[in-house]
Formats: C-alpha cells, sequence, structure tokens
C-alpha cells in the first residue's frame, strides 16, 4: 500500500511509471521484429555500442541521451552496412562494435572530471532518475517509431519474412532493412533509461517472447508485448519498491521467470498435443 | 509486349560462382503458354538459372531477355514460388498475409493494404482451394497447403509468368499431383516453368522438359521417357548412358568431357 500513497504523492516514481509505459510502447513494437527477425545479437551490438557516445557527450558537457542517440545511430548502420555490403563475418563485427564501444565509452568517462556514479545509471539504468526531459525525449522517440512502423508495416513484414520476395516485388530490401536496424537504435536508448545498458536486450526480448507464446500475427504480438512490457516494468517497479530492490534488475528478473514459466507451459501444452513418439 | 516477343529468350548464357562454372552456354527460348519443366541433379545450375531469370544474378556472358525486356524490368509481372524449405517456420504470419506480400509492388507505398488487394487475396485463395485456411498462421499449414499458400502469392499480383522451384519437395504424392493439376489449370492462361527433380511426374503435365546439368538439352515430352530422365538425372555413369540414348534419338548434345 506505500507503493501507491508514494505513487500519488512522489513525482519521481509517478515519472518512473511513465517512463515504463513508454519504454513499453517501443519494446513491445520493436522487439517484436528483433524476435521474429531474430537478430537479438546485432541489438545486442548496438546497446552496448551506444556506451561510446553517451560517454564522450557527457565528457564534453552534452546530455547523454543526445550522445546515445547519435551513436546508436551510427553503429546501428554501422552493423547493417558491413554485413550487407561486405563479406565479413557478421557476428564477429557485431562482437567487435559491442566491445570497442563500451571501452571507448569507459575511457570517456575515466576522463571526465569529478563524480562518477552516473556509469553505474548507464550501465544497469535507474528508472527512478527519469526528468520530465527524459520523458519528454521518450515520448517523441516513441512518436517516430510508431509513426514509422505505422507508414512501412508491410515493408517491414515482408523484409522479415521473405527478403528475397521482398526484392521482387520492389522493396528496397536494404533500405528497410537499415531502416528497422535505426528504430532498434532508438529503441535502445529508450530502453537503456529504464534498465540499462547491460539489460536492454532483456526488455527487448523478453516481452516480445512471451508474446510470441499467444499470438499468430505480427501486430497482435506487439500488442500483447505491449501489454506485457507495461506489466513487467510497472509491477518490478512495484515489488522493488518496499524491499528497495535496484528497480530495473526487479524488472528483468520478473520478465525472465514469467518467460521461462510461459516457455514451459506452451512446450508442456504442444507435448501434450503431440505425445513423443519413439 | 511484342506479340511475336518471346516469354523468355536466352541466348549462350554463362555463369559461375567464382572460378566454377555452373552454367555454360546456355540457351532457351519460351513462348508464351507453354509449360516448361527444368530438371537435373543438385548443383547443375537449377536455381542458379531461375536467379538469372529473376534478375538476383546477372549473367557473366550471353543474354538474357525476359517478357521482352531485362529480368530487371520484367520482375513485377513474373510470379515466383521458392523452395519453401527457406522459410522460418515459427514466424507469426498468416496465410492471408503471405498472400498479399505477392502485391506490395502494386498496392500503396505507405501504411496498409488497400482493401481492393484484400479483396483480390481472397478471391485467389479461393481458387487454390485455401480460403478456409486464411486466417492459419503459415507454419501451421501442412506442406501441400504451403505450397498452394505460396502459389496463390506468386499468382495474385496477375503474373505472366509463373516460376517455381521444386515445388513438389515437401509434399505428399496426394499433394503433388493436386498441385500440379492446378498447375494445368493455371497454364490455361499463364506461362509456367517449373523446376524439379520429381521425375514421375513433371513429364506427365509439362510441354517440353529441358535437362539442365550446366548445359542446357531440350526434349519435347513425348520423346521423353522417364527412363531418360532418371538416367540423366541419378549418378554420372548413368549420365553418360544418358547421353548415349539421346544421340540415339538424334538430339544434339553438347556435354562436357567431366
Amino acid at each position: 500500500m506505500e507503493f501507491f500513497h508514494a505513487l500519488w504523492t512522489q513525482e519521481f516514481l509517478q515519472r518512473a511509471i511513465g517512463m515504463g509505459l513508454l519504454a513499453s510502447l517501443a519494446c513491445g513494437v520493436i522487439g517484436s521484429y528483433v524476435v521474429v527477425k531474430r537478430i537479438v545479437f546485432i541489438s545486442g551490438g548496438i546497446a552496448h555500442a551506444v556506451l561510446g557516445g553517451m560517454g564522450i557527450a557527457y565528457f564534453l558537457g552534452y546530455h547523454p541521451i543526445g550522445g546515445a542517440i547519435v551513436f546508436a545511430l551510427l553503429s546501428a548502420l554501422a552493423i547493417g552496412l558491413i554485413s550487407l555490403r561486405t563479406r565479413q563475418r557478421e557476428d564477429t563485427i557485431i562482437g567487435a562494435l559491442w566491445a570497442l564501444g563500451m571501452a571507448v565509452g569507459l575511457i570517456f568517462i575515466s576522463q571526465t572530471p569529478g563524480y562518477n556514479t552516473d556509469l553505474m545509471s548507464y550501465l544497469f539504468g535507474n528508472i527512478l532518475l527519469a526528468s520530465n526531459q527524459d520523458l519528454i525525449i521518450t515520448l517523441i522517440l516513441d512518436c517516430i517509431i510508431v509513426i514509422v512502423v505505422l507508414l512501412f508495416y508491410k515493408q517491414f513484414l515482408a523484409v522479415c519474412f521473405d527478403e528475397e520476395y521482398a526484392k521482387l516485388q520492389g522493396v528496397r530490401v536494404e533500405a528497410v532493412y537499415l531502416l528497422l536496424l535505426c528504430l532498434i537504435a532508438l529503441t535502445v536508448v529508450v530502453l537503456i533509461q529504464v534498465v540499462g545498458i547491460i539489460m536492454v536486450i532483456a526488455l527487448l526480448t523478453l516481452p516480445a517472447g512471451v508474446a510470441s507464446h499467444y499470438t499468430r500475427s505480427l501486430w497482435g504480438m506487439m500488442i500483447v508485448s505491449i501489454l506485457s512490457g507495461a506489466f513487467f516494468t510497472t509491477a518490478g517497479m512495484y515489488i522493488s519498491y518496499q524491499p528497495d530492490l535496484p528497480p530495473g534488475a526487479t524488472i528483468i528478473t520478473l520478465a525472465g521467470a514469467v518467460y521461462l514459466l510461459s516457455s514451459l507451459l506452451k512446450e508442456w501444452r504442444i507435448r501434450k498435443k503431440t505425445p513423443l513418439s519413439g | 509486349m511484342n506479340p511475336d516477343e518471346k516469354i523468355i529468350d536466352i541466348k549462350n548464357l554463362s555463369f559461375g560462382y567464382g572460378r566454377e562454372k555452373v552454367l555454360e552456354n546456355v540457351s532457351l527460348r519460351i513462348e508464351a503458354g507453354e509449360f516448361l519443366g527444368i530438371v537435373g541433379p543438385n548443383g547443375g545450375g537449377k536455381t542458379t538459372l531461375l536467379k538469372i531469370i529473376l534478375g538476383f544474378l546477372r549473367p557473366e556472358s550471353g543474354s538474357v531477355r525476359v517478357l521482352g525486356k531485362s529480368p530487371e524490368q520484367s520482375v513485377s509481372r513474373i510470379g515466383y514460388v521458392p523452395q519453401h524449405a527457406d522459410f522460418d517456420l515459427e514466424f507469426p504470419i498468416s496465410v492471408h498475409e503471405v498472400v498479399l506480400m505477392g502485391l506490395l509492388g502494386q498496392s500503396s507505398r505507405f501504411g496498409r493494404f488497400r482493401s481492393q488487394d484484400r479483396e483480390k487475396t481472397r478471391r485467389i485463395l479461393t481458387k487454390v482451394d485455401m480460403h478456409e485456411f486464411r486466417h492459419r498462421r503459415f507454419g501451421d499449414l501442412s506442406g501441400g497447403q504451403r505450397q498452394r499458400a505460396l502459389i496463390a502469392r506468386a499468382l495474385v499480383g496477375d503474373p505472366q509468368l509463373l516460376i517455381m522451384d521444386e515445388p513438389t519437395s515437401n509434399v505428399d504424392s496426394w499433394s503433388q499431383k493436386q498441385i500440379f493439376d492446378l498447375l494445368s489449370e493455371i497454364n490455361k492462361n499463364c506461362t509456367i516453368i517449373v523446376v524439379s527433380h520429381d521425375l514421375h511426374i513433371v513429364p506427365a503435365y509439362v510441354t517440353r522438359v529441358a535437362c539442365l546439368n550446366r548445359t542446357l538439352v531440350i526434349h519435347p515430352t513425348k520423346e521423353l521417357t522417364s527412363e531418360v530422365l532418371e538416367n540423366m538425372y541419378h549418378t554420372p555413369v548413368q549420365f553418360v548412358d544418358h547421353e548415349k540414348k539421346v544421340l540415339e534419338s538424334n538430339h544434339t548434345h553438347q556435354t562436357d568431357k567431366s
């Protein structure tokens, strides 16, 4: 009950809940693409490379989210173009950018004079510190993501399901794929503010993973994963409030537990339907 | 398209991946209304030839005209059914949505598909007998049903040429017959090319058969027994055997010595 009382009176908690809900929108829509297109690893690479941008922005005295947006977009385009245009192994490139971004970020942060607690909140998120400005930035990013997806829903679906046929239909597959990676980059920036760089992949995949167990279409998957994302962030904050647990970690633990249960349940239902023979 | 233009006109086409030649000096003309079967062993260049016709690959030498134009210019008037072993069967997409994809090139650029696109999709699904399955997830269908859905996707844009890559792999024999019956029906107003290694069923339906193993030889089906085909197909030893038979039946036939 204390949580609800605090929610009524404490603005920081209202902002945190609002941030969680806004983040659920982005992670539900884009996380669904990440899961069905099986590009979780790319998303992880973008997320970690972003620390480079945040570190540089921090060093230069800009808002770290600005640096994060720029770096996320750059690393998304770099990963996309290198994997599309060159014969390098895609997973090696992703691994390289993943670590390189973090290294650059750490160097810049270490050279920034003053107090370095911000590093922890970049890595592990601190939704309770969300400012009004953060909320507005997130709202704008959400709007961009939703508008682009509404405009290009059929192209995204075609490119994710069957690239070759999309190309045959005159879709500019490379451009659509790069656009999708850019949207993933923006989503990563949104999610970093909630759960931090390290745990972005979890929020990008777990709600969509749960949704995939109960839906048969992509848009259905998006809706269910938005709802489950909203549940995870809100319930995670509720659970973490009284014992003063880190909210990001609590959200992820809850999401992971639900995903695991849901997977087991799905597996059990499949086996019941088709008994294993032999 | 000019009335005396060929549906496909390939002259002296060669193609290789690296140094390895996959297609050598292939020439092929296809008239409107034909139903051509392309058979040959794995690695014989069948899929490569299709990819060149579809404009995914460029020939090293030789010329390729499709519907009187370059492959890239004609691609929107070709219906294509890929080998369906390549699909992610976990993907959350309904049969209806799969078929709509065949109208992507003609529909509005932004936003949803138009209502006439949906209407057209419903009609074509009825034609291939898949209307009752339209809300099913594509991955939940049987092999034969999936193939029908993919044929519907290829046909929904009213193509002048339908190209199918191994339409009967992963499909039980009853569905195979159904699929070929459906193709015969479609053939009444659409030229068809089918790539298949299914030697028993292809000759019964097609008007001509092309044997492709780096080089290409055309056989009118009436002169072609399935024995000839099987001989050509299975092993290199029997391939020599095939060559002999073909020569006996007065086909000109250039084969590599390898």
